[in-house]
């Protein structure tokens, strides 16, 4: 099914409330993996939020969104190589047990 | 179309709750999953096929295959969970923002455009071209900078 004239506004409520998600889950999380898969719910959100405001002003946003979506992939790839060597080397997942990359 | 976008909106909003609540870690992952393809879903919808091939192909796809991984090489544990009280004010101060930055900035919605893949492409070569030389030399800097960051202080543990 296609969307055609709904308002716009239902759809950045969707990216709303993704982003409220996502930063609930980012200030009360202690899990690492958590703390990304929180992370990846915001830059849903903002996708969506993207999107919506391409079906208005154009294909800026949907080409945003790619570049969007491109770097939360590299982020994501980074982020998990760090949590897998640091709790292979130390068992461990949470954050602030992890200071070894202070100087 | 009105009872789709809610059984939709429904879906995410539980998906993405659950990936933050539950405990068991393979479940997080299918909810996780499962909120990456129903916002495809959005994308297929608003008349982007590209965008939402994009999103199953790398998101549901190759992120959440990562985080399968991950979550299989270190191992399930359950989580200590903080005390939440100033994360779920600070989240419904942001639902309460965005929902009033919402109204104002959505509630005129004019008949939606119709983006061909060439118009897409169009614009990217004619505006973004050059961006995608710094963003690459970004991603690798943050490649090479975490790889050199830890094996630098993984040598000095040693």
């Amino acid at each position: 099914m296609k969307f055609t004239q709904e308002p716009m506004l239902w759809f950045l409520l969707v990216s709303v409330s993704l982003l409220a998600i996502g930063v609930y889950g980012l200030l009360s999380r202690k899990s690492i993996l958590k703390m990304i898969i929180s992370i990846e719910i915001i830059v849903n959100g903002a996708n969506v939020g993207l999107t919506a405001f391409a079906t208005q002003h154009g294909a800026d946003g949907i080409i945003l969104a790619f570049f969007a979506i491109a770097l939360a992939a590299l982020e994501v790839a980074v982020g998990l190589t760090l949590l897998i060597i640091l709790a292979r080397k130390y068992g461990i997942t949470f954050p602030e047990k992890i200071n070894n990359l202070r100087w | 179309m009105l009872l789709y976008f809610t059984i939709l909106f429904l879906v995410v909003i539980a998906t993405a709750i659950a990936a933050i609540e539950l405990t068991n870690l393979i479940w997080v992952l299918v909810a996780f999953a499962t909120l990456l393809t129903e916002i495809a879903l959005f994308y297929f919808s608003l008349g982007f096929p590209l965008l939402g091939a994009f999103q199953l192909a790398v998101y549901a796809g190759g992120v959440a295959i990562l985080v399968l991984f991950a979550i299989l090489t270190i191992g399930e544990r359950e989580e200590e969970k903080k005390e939440s009280k100033l994360a779920a004010g600070v989240a419904v101060a942001v639902f309460i923002t965005g929902v009033i930055a919402s109204v104002w900035t959505g509630l005129h919605t004019k008949p939606y455009l119709d983006i061909s893949l060439q118009e897409i492409g169009k614009v990217f070569v004619e505006k973004y071209a050059l961006l995608v030389i710094p963003l690459g030399f970004t991603a690798v800097g943050i490649i090479y900078g975490a790889y050199y960051l830890l094996s630098k202080k993984l040598q000095g543990e040693e």
